[in-house]
């Protein structure tokens, strides 16, 4: 069976030679996951779904440029990266501010095997649960700023190099990487934030609450 | 750059990051693998960063899974279309007599007049950045200043410190290709396209428009020739790209 | 209970979240149900009548070095140009590539160059002489570089100063030059 990659490059390839259903297969390949790193970084559905537009467009376009050099996927993703970046520093909606990490994320690293709480296994709660992870961790990534959301969605989702990601964001290499590295810790603190807090059941919704006061 | 160490560990948590990653240096890798063995703050670390990996890419796989697959076939039929103009040949639209005209009067363009050595060029300058050509041999191409040019056209934003920034964002509409440019390659292209005509002794480039996709454009005219200077290059800008 | 419970936050999460047969079902596609293609529909091609091009341009990619080298004879229609002020800190040039690009009225066209650039060309306008145009520049990458809307006489030429590149181990400085031609019968 041909590896995943390898059916890419053959797909590239007849799309290339004008096989518009090659370039149709490839685009239901991708559409999902380019609409999810583009709404990762940009949070909105629209502006996600005119990004995977034009994402498809522009490799149509670029096809005959395309010569494997890399997968087809990371330059997919690369020409998604930018696009996204574009957009934010098109919009006017971008947030500047970078909070001062060191402050903002204090206590999120003293522990790491104290940072989230576990799910209860094996019970009914357990698919209501996981949806209410999952929603934490989206609004969490949608509280960061929007350096510190393209990295975490460039290397988690995407897994682009660091190279790539210097690229994109135009910056170095340790630019990424220390930004990489607050912009992790600072989701942690986030997701921390927003877990922890939320009771399992009534009976330990009260003793939590206790708790947290006596805590303060 | 962030040196705090994990537990006992002499790892930073950057170098963590790397090898997890799969970005640390071959030393930094060796001695990282050597480390794990027997410091469970070390694999708890690890750990976290895999779990937090892979919740990320859950929770935005599962709002990708909300979105009906009809507009994605939605989207798809945008593409196809774009792409159907792309490699289709519309028959010329017949433009209005007078439209030079009409472009003249509502545009007031910078004119460049591009004339025989001895006459004074006119120079604009939008942007002035760091070039090659400067620090090559100290002299700088582009004067700089003021000129008698005419208004910017509305459709270029007033500039502050004359630096351009765009006004309205690129179009998303595509650029169709030629096939039949496409086709061109290799020596016979090359023979038909030389010799190539005679460049006139002067011309006049007139710029109604001008989009460097939020980057600075430098216009140069030493005389001879227009020259747009667009960033590229990283080191082209002065410092890192604002998001 | 406490706050600082601990939690074996990796195998038990993981187990309880990412299991792929329970909870994620709620919301994701597979990626096997991702890939499956859909019925795809079927369009026939347009089969229209190339239209007679009315401007013929040319794109070059030039590559201009500061190592020592003399001006190829496939350069030395630029001479001139190439020997002024503007390009005083370069000692060699050389064609990297060059594309021709016929143009009809308000139908856009597009050349790729080995340099990884992209030209689109648009003729808007022309009148005795002059011609009107709509430039876009994009670089390696589909990163857009330029959008310029300009116009210029008969076989003049427009040049843009781009990125770093390498021909045949030179380095140097990729300048894109174009230039459009009337029909002689004009």
């Amino acid at each position: 069976m041909a590896s995943p990659d390898a059916d890419d490059q053959e797909l590239v390839a007849a799309a290339q030679g004008g096989d518009r259903r090659a370039f149709q297969t490839l685009y239901q390949r991708y559409e999902r996951k380019v609409y999810a790193v583009a709404y990762g970084f940009l949070r909105n559905q629209e502006d996600a779904l005119d990004v995977v537009q034009e994402a498809f467009i522009k490799v149509h376009r670029y096809l005959p440029n395309f010569e494997g050099q890399s997968s087809f996927y990371t330059w997919l993703y690369r020409i998604v990266a930018n696009l996204c970046i574009d957009h934010i520093r098109r919009s006017g909606r971008k947030r500047d501010v970078e909070f001062d990490d060191k402050i903002r994320h204090d206590g999120a690293g003293e522990s790491s095997a104290k940072l989230i709480q576990i799910a209860a296994l094996g019970n009914p709660a357990e698919a209501v649960r996981n949806k209410e992870i999952l929603k934490a961790v989206r609004e969490s990534l949608s509280q960061l700023s929007d350096k510190h959301r393209s990295v975490i969605v460039m290397r988690e989702l995407q897994g682009l190099s660091y190279a790539d990601m210097a690229k994109s964001m135009e910056c170095s290499k340790g630019t990424i990487m220390s930004r990489l590295f607050h912009a992790r810790r600072n989701m942690q603190k986030l997701l921390k934030e927003r877990l922890e807090y939320e009771p399992r059941d009534p009976a330990e919704a009260s003793t939590d609450s206790v708790n947290q006061e006596a805590a303060s | 750059m962030m040196r705090e160490s994990i537990g006992n560990s002499s790892i930073s948590d950057e170098a963590l990051a790397a090898y997890f990653d799969g970005e640390a240096t071959e030393a930094d890798a060796k001695a990282i693998r050597e480390a794990i063995e027997g410091d469970p703050d070390l694999v708890a670390e690890l750990e976290q960063l895999g779990v937090m990996q892979e919740l990320t890419e859950a929770s935005l796989q599962a709002v990708a899974a909300e979105v009906p697959q009809a507009r994605f076939e939605q989207i798809w039929d945008q593409i196809d279309s774009a792409i159907e103009a792309d490699t289709s040949v519309a028959a010329p639209v017949e433009t209005p007599a007078n439209l030079w005209e009409r472009l003249k009067a509502a545009f007031a363009p910078v004119k460049w007049p591009l004339a025989a050595a001895g006459a004074a060029a006119v120079i604009t300058v939008l942007a002035v950045g760091p070039d090659d050509s400067t620090e090559a041999d100290g002299t700088d191409p582009i004067a700089k200043g003021e000129t008698n040019k005419a208004p910017a056209t509305p459709s270029v934003s007033p500039a502050q410190d004359g630096v351009p920034t765009p006004d309205t964002p690129p179009s998303h509409s595509p650029t169709p290709m030629n096939p039949d440019s496409r086709l061109a390659h290799g020596p016979s292209a090359t023979e038909a396209v030389h010799p190539l005509a005679p460049l006139p002794d002067d011309s006049m480039v007139e710029l109604h428009e001008i989009d460097g996709a939020g980057n600075d454009v430098r216009i140069s005219n030493s005389g001879t020739v227009t020259v747009l200077y667009v960033e590229e290059d990283a080191q082209d800008q002065g410092s890192e790209r604002s998001l | 209970m406490s706050k600082a419970r601990h939690s074996s936050l990796v195998l038990g999460l993981l187990t309880a979240v990412l299991a792929p047969a329970s909870a994620l079902s709620v919301g994701l596609i597979s990626p096997a149900a991702a890939a499956a293609p859909a019925a795809p529909k079927a369009k026939p091609k347009a089969k229209v009548a190339p239209a007679k091009a009315a401007a013929t341009c040319s794109v070059f990619a030039v590559l201009a070095s500061k190592e020592a080298g003399e001006l190829p004879a496939e350069l030395s229609f630029l001479a001139e140009k190439l020997a002024g002020d503007e390009f005083a800190a370069y000692k060699s040039f050389s064609l990297v590539d060059v594309k021709p690009l016929p143009l009809v009225l308000t139908k856009p066209g597009e050349v790729s160059l080995k340099t990884g650039h992209t030209v689109g060309l648009t003729l808007l306008e022309i009148t005795p002489e002059r011609l009107e145009l709509n430039l876009r520049l994009t670089g390696r990458e589909g990163k857009q570089l330029l959008s310029t809307r300009y116009g210029i006489k008969d076989k003049g030429l427009l040049m843009v100063g781009a990125g770093k590149y390498t021909d045949k181990g030179k380095n140097g400085k990729v300048f894109v030059a174009i230039q459009c031609s009337l029909p002689a019968t004009r």
